[in-house]
């Protein structure tokens, strides 16, 4: 489109250039004018769009700017022509994009970048708004979107600012020269005057272009008088803007007396009907765009519409009528979708086919794009496609017995084969279909009935009645097959059975729900397990009663019963007891004997204090009734009672001094020292209190004298203190405070070697944390030997304990532990590879055993004193080697061999 | 070494009726060490020496020189303190971690070695330089490791201090120990270069004096030992045994290299060609 406009751009210009020229040497007239006004002959205006050329006395230009030629006429005279050339852009126009719509729905044709835009067809745009066009169009439509950019460039209206007087121009109204300030003009009539002479308005009125001449006009009663009138030159397809400036200088109120202008150019109003400012004196510019089309020419015409006369003067000024910037065309395709559709019903095997550029190949829905009678691709059409099925092919596959006839399609069939028929759907379809006949052979069944019957009855063998035992067949001929039956027939007879039963006086029995109470025969009818008859009868013989007699004896103390069937006797006596049966009569007889006891028999003694009394074997020493349970001759207990009194003639004890041992802590048990005079305590009661309480003492009592100790439960070592209490007679009789020490047991201490005597610690000594040491041998402080443990030859027999102080600051001396010979025992390794042998060595002549994991010898040995080799098993596994030098000195070891 | 062979032998093909032959022996005392990457080592000077038999092709001052030594070194390293803890019984029955430090611990070896030098050389003026390859396998090697041993017995809490210094319970106090054992090596090809003089003597032969250096240039290491430096002794009752750092897994895949430098003196008599001018140094015309 560009290069369209750009090619009759070029080609108007070269005709308005033409004209010009042409136009140089001539006069122009004004209708209704005597004022003639030539033209410029030596200058040329020109313009040209972008891209373009401009041709001027044969030379192309290219740039805007000015140019000057000298030009020979042909009588030898030289003329210099000028040409101003300017180049008028482009508007950069951003139109939408092709689209496409629904019919009905309107879409807005917007554009961007250019002053002045129309749209063609413009019948097809619905309403504007502002440079915004909307549409509704009914089908496909190509719209052609002109543009144009408002350019400050030339005035094409001659003498637009009355500059040169009253010319270039006609009109309907009169000229006049007014004469008084008074009045500006009558009515019908117009002047060309200065605004700054003669007129009463204020300075203010100067207005548009502070001075020069305007066009002052009284408007009156002719209808649609032209104030002002010229034709101008246009360029086609390009967009001007007609304006002018407008005042009112005389209004009356009384009057509708504002001047009401319309615009027009080539007889068409442009813009709405303008009215002159309310305001005197205030100018107002009229503005409008007008679009030349095709159009070369244009008359602009002002023409007054109001017709009153009273007021209605108005002033106007720099007429101008500008060309807009090149113009520039865009097309936007609207897409209006035309929907249809269609349905169409085609057979299988009629598929695939085409249509349009759809291949259908099965039944289903499809929707095509094609090209409308619009020329556009807008046409929508959618086909509902049903396939009905056609056959071909199918088989039936039927089986008959050999006799029989198929009926299929209105024939009928006995021989097997395929027979095709061919055929036509409900719809049309073609439908070949195939029958398989298959003809078989009739197959022989057989079948055997095994029946029972009893004697007398008969069996219906289909239809036969069969009495006599034996095996029969019979043949049954059916549509499939033949029936071969077989019947094997057992005939059994009445059976009879005997039961018997014996019954004594009284009795009954029951026998098959029936209860018979005296002798005789009974038979009953019952079936066998064939259901036949079988009698049974029932023999029931009457026996008489027997006695049976029992004697029994029995002997009891008289502190004991005997019952005797329920009844209990404690004398001497002879009873009997009867109990009558069915069968027999019992009698037994009991002889119960009752031999004497005896009790409470009191043997009183009394004895001295401090004197003893033996009685049946038994010695007692206090008052008191000792009863014994002895037994008679005759095995029954005689219990008698021994009350001894003892004469209290006892002398009273004093104590002088109690003392309790120390002990190593390990002891259980402490001795208490008891030192008396006179007579003997009885007890004594002993306690502890605060933390010996807790340290494993108890409260006791100590019999005296059989008793002298006191139990320790697990006491620490410590110095503690014991409350004792004596008693004698039930009374206190001496109190003290006894104050003793446990050592630390010997088993905090523990020989390691001949050689080594160390202390252990809290872990292995009962939960004793010493901080510091001291060893002594025999009670004897071993110099300088401080640490946990001493490394010296040990004195075999010799007692070694310690003095250790612990953590708290308690400070006590060990029990000894009395050093003995160990036995000095060496073995190793006691992880072994195969065929490795142990090394032993012992100081005295020795054995070693081995054995296996689960305590069986495997091996034994001797070992002489030194060093020794003792093979092992050569099988991996865990191993015990016990050296054994003497009972009591021998030594295990466990050793892995891998 | 094929290729050595061949020049040799080509070059004796070479030989013409003025070429001189020379048989000999030679005797070296030499200084050296190993060297290895490991870092509980500290390579210390070892001292060997060398006995031989060489053969010497001479043609005007090209001198080639084939032997067989027979060689004997001793070098050693000094290994870092080392601490041991092991979980044993005692003869007594009970269980106790036997500790211990092994200290100012030195781990010799005595290799005897068999050689054969290929070196070419030039002599001029009594002045003599011969470079090349040995080419070395060791023959014996043994090691003899020396050390102070420390035990003590923790007896896991039982007791309240360590056992310590009660040799006969095998708690020693920085006792003197040592071991022994063997070691192998790898052949190696050396790098062997030498520079000396002809002394005058009143013997009809020549007799060599000179500075010689040499450096394995293949690496000795067998690798693949599985034995621990330190392993407690199980024929002897609380004992610790040591095996050679080079032969223990301590040495995994380290690089062993041989540097040793020394002198030689090389006596060699003539016994084909030219007759031999001990006074050849006067440049006389003939």
């Amino acid at each position: 489109m560009k290069r369209f406009i750009a090619f009759w751009s070029i080609f108007i210009y070269s005709i308005v250039g033409f004209v010009i020229c042409a136009q140089q040497d001539t006069e122009f007239m004004i209708s209704n004018s005597v004022n003639i006004r030539k033209a410029p002959q030596n200058h040329t205006d020109a313009q040209i769009c972008e891209g373009e050329t401009y041709l001027w006395n044969g030379k192309t230009y290219y740039d805007s700017g000015e140019y000057s030629e000298t030009i020979t006429n042909q009588d030898g005279t030289t003329v210099t022509v000028t040409l101003s050339l300017s180049i008028s852009p482009f508007p950069d126009l951003t139109v939408r994009p092709d689209t496409a719509v629904e019919a009905g729905e309107e879409l807005e044709l917007w554009t961007k970048g250019a002053d002045f835009v129309s749209w063609e067809p413009a019948n097809l745009v619905t309403k504007t708004a502002e440079q915004r066009f909307f549409a509704s169009p009914a089908q496909s439509t190509l719209y052609t979107i002109t543009a144009s950019t408002k350019v400050e460039s030339r005035n094409l209206v001659y003498n637009g600012s009355f500059e040169d007087g009253n010319v270039g121009f006609t009109t309907d109204f009169m000229f006049f020269r007014p004469y008084s300030p008074e009045n500006v003009v009558f009515w019908g009539y117009y002047t060309i005057t200065d605004k700054t002479q003669g007129f009463r308005w204020p300075s203010s009125a100067l207005g548009y272009g502070g001075g020069g001449n305007m066009l002052l006009a009284d408007g009156y009663d002719y209808p649609g008088a032209t104030v002002w009138e010229q034709m101008v030159n246009v360029e086609p397809y390009t967009f001007y803007a007609f304006s002018a400036q407008v005042m009112s200088c005389y209004i009356s109120n009384s009057h509708n007396s504002y001047a009401l202008l319309q615009f027009l150019v080539n007889n068409q109003q442009i813009g709405p009907v303008f009215h002159s400012p309310s305001e005197l004196y205030e100018w107002v510019q009229f503005y409008d765009i007008w679009y030349s089309g095709e159009a070369v020419e244009a008359t602009l015409t002002i023409k007054n519409l109001n017709e009153d006369g009273v007021g209605n003067d108005f002033g106007i000024d720099d007429i101008r009528f500008e060309p807009m910037s090149c113009s520039i065309s865009e097309d936007v395709l609207v897409l209006v979708w035309q929907h249809s559709t269609a349905d169409t019903a085609v057979c299988q095997n009629q598929l695939p086919f085409t249509w349009n550029t759809k291949h259908i190949a099965e039944q289903g829905v499809y929707v095509d794009t094609i090209v409308s009678s619009t020329g556009y691709r807008d046409s929508i059409v959618t086909l509902n496609v049903t396939a009905y099925p056609s056959y071909d092919g199918i088989i039936d596959r039927q089986t008959i017995t050999e006799g029989q006839t198929y009926d299929w399609e209105g024939d009928a069939y006995s021989v097997s084969g395929y027979y095709n028929k061919k055929l036509t759907t409900i719809h049309g379809c073609d439908s070949a279909v195939t029958l398989r006949l298959d003809v078989i052979e009739k197959t022989k069944k057989t079948r055997e009935i095994i029946a029972d019957i009893c004697e007398g009855d008969g069996y219906d063998f289909y239809g036969e009645i069969m009495t006599e035992e034996g095996m029969y067949q019979k043949k049954i001929e059916y549509a499939d097959y033949d029936s071969v039956i077989t019947l094997r027939l057992f005939v059994h007879p009445v059976e009879y059975d005997d039961e018997y039963a014996n019954i004594y006086e009284g009795q009954t029995v029951t026998w098959n729900g029936e209860i018979y109470d005296a002798p005789g025969n009974y038979t009953i009818r019952q079936q066998t397990e064939y259901g036949c008859d079988k009698f049974v009868t029932l023999h029931i013989t009457l026996l008489e009663k027997t006695v049976r007699t029992r004697q029994v004896s029995a002997v009891i103390c008289d502190n004991q019963t005997y019952t005797f069937y329920g009844e209990t006797y404690n004398s001497t006596i002879t009873v009997t007891h009867e109990e009558h049966y069915a069968e027999y009569d019992s009698i037994v007889t009991l002889d119960l004997t009752v031999n004497p006891s005896y009790s409470d028999i009191i043997d009183e003694q009394t004895i001295d204090y401090g004197d003893s009394y033996t009685w049946e074997g038994d010695t007692y020493s206090k008052s008191g009734d000792y009863t014994k349970t002895l037994t008679t001759k005759d095995g029954c207990d005689s219990i008698v009672t021994l009350r001894l009194n003892v004469e209290k003639t006892y002398v009273y004890p004093l104590v002088e001094n109690i003392s309790i041992s120390n002990q190593c802590a390990d002891n259980q048990q402490l001795d208490v020292e008891l030192l008396q005079s006179g007579g003997a305590i009885e007890r004594m009661e002993i306690s502890f209190s605060g933390r010996d309480k807790g340290y494993g003492f108890a409260p006791q009592s100590i019999m005296m004298p059989q008793e002298h100790n006191i139990v320790t439960h697990s006491a620490r070592a410590g110095d503690y203190t014991a409350h004792v209490d004596c008693y004698f007679d039930n009374e206190v009789v001496y109190t003290a405070d006894i104050k003793f020490t446990l050592y630390y047991p010997s088993a905090v201490l523990e020989q390691a070697w001949n050689d080594v005597m160390v202390v252990l610690t809290q872990e292995y000594n009962g939960g004793y944390d010493f901080i510091a040491f001291q060893w002594f041998e025999d009670g004897r402080m071993l110099e300088g030997q401080t640490d946990s443990y001493i490394y010296q030859p040990l004195r075999m027999g010799a007692e070694y304990s310690a003095l250790l102080t612990e953590v708290d600051g308690t400070q006590l001396m060990t029990c000894p532990l009395v050093a003995t010979e160990q036995t000095d025992i060496t073995l190793y390794p006691t992880l072994l590879t195969k065929g490795q042998r142990v090394k032993c060595y012992v100081r005295e002549d020795a054995y070693f055993v081995v054995y296996n994991s689960i305590g069986q010898v495997i091996e034994t040995g001797n070992i002489d004193n030194g060093w020794s080799e003792i093979s092992v098993p050569q099988n991996e596994g865990i191993y015990v080697i016990k050296i054994v030098v003497s009972a009591d000195k021998e030594r295990t070891y466990k050793i892995m061999v891998r | 070494m094929r290729k050595i062979i061949n020049i040799s032998i080509l070059l004796l093909i070479l030989a013409n009726v003025s070429a001189q032959h020379f048989v000999g022996g030679t005797l070296s005392g030499s200084a050296g060490y190993m060297t290895d990457n490991i870092d509980i080592t500290h390579s210390r000077f070892g001292g060997g020496a060398d006995l031989g038999f060489v053969y010497e092709y001479q043609r005007g001052a090209f001198i080639l020189d084939i032997g067989l030594q027979a060689s004997w070194s001793v070098v050693g390293q000094d290994i870092d303190s080392m601490d041991i803890d092991y979980n044993m019984v005692d003869t007594r029955g009970i269980p106790f971690s036997y500790l211990g430090r092994i200290t100012e611990r030195t781990d010799k070896m005595l290799r005897t070695e068999a050689s054969v030098p290929i070196l070419i050389g030039a002599e001029v003026n009594n002045v003599y330089v011969l470079g090349g390859a040995k080419v070395n396998m060791t023959l014996l090697g043994l090691t003899r490791q020396n050390a102070r041993l420390y035990t003590a017995g923790d007896y896991l809490g039982r007791y309240y201090d360590l056992f310590e210094n009660m040799p006969n319970h095998g708690f020693y106090d920085y006792t003197p120990i040592k071991s022994e054992g063997r070691i192998t090596f790898l052949p190696d090809v050396r790098l062997y270069g030498e520079i000396g003089g002809n002394v005058n003597t009143r013997l009809q032969a020549k007799l060599r004096i000179g500075l010689f250096a040499e450096y394995s240039l293949l690496n000795v290491n067998k690798g693949g030992y599985e034995a621990d430096m330190v392993i407690p002794d199980l024929s002897r009752y609380m004992y610790i045994d040591m095996t050679n750092v080079y032969a223990s897994k301590t040495v995994g895949s380290s690089p062993l290299h041989n540097l040793s430098f020394g002198v030689r003196l090389t006596m060699l008599f003539n016994v084909g060609g030219q007759s031999y001018d001990k006074n050849s140094n006067c440049h006389c015309m003939p």
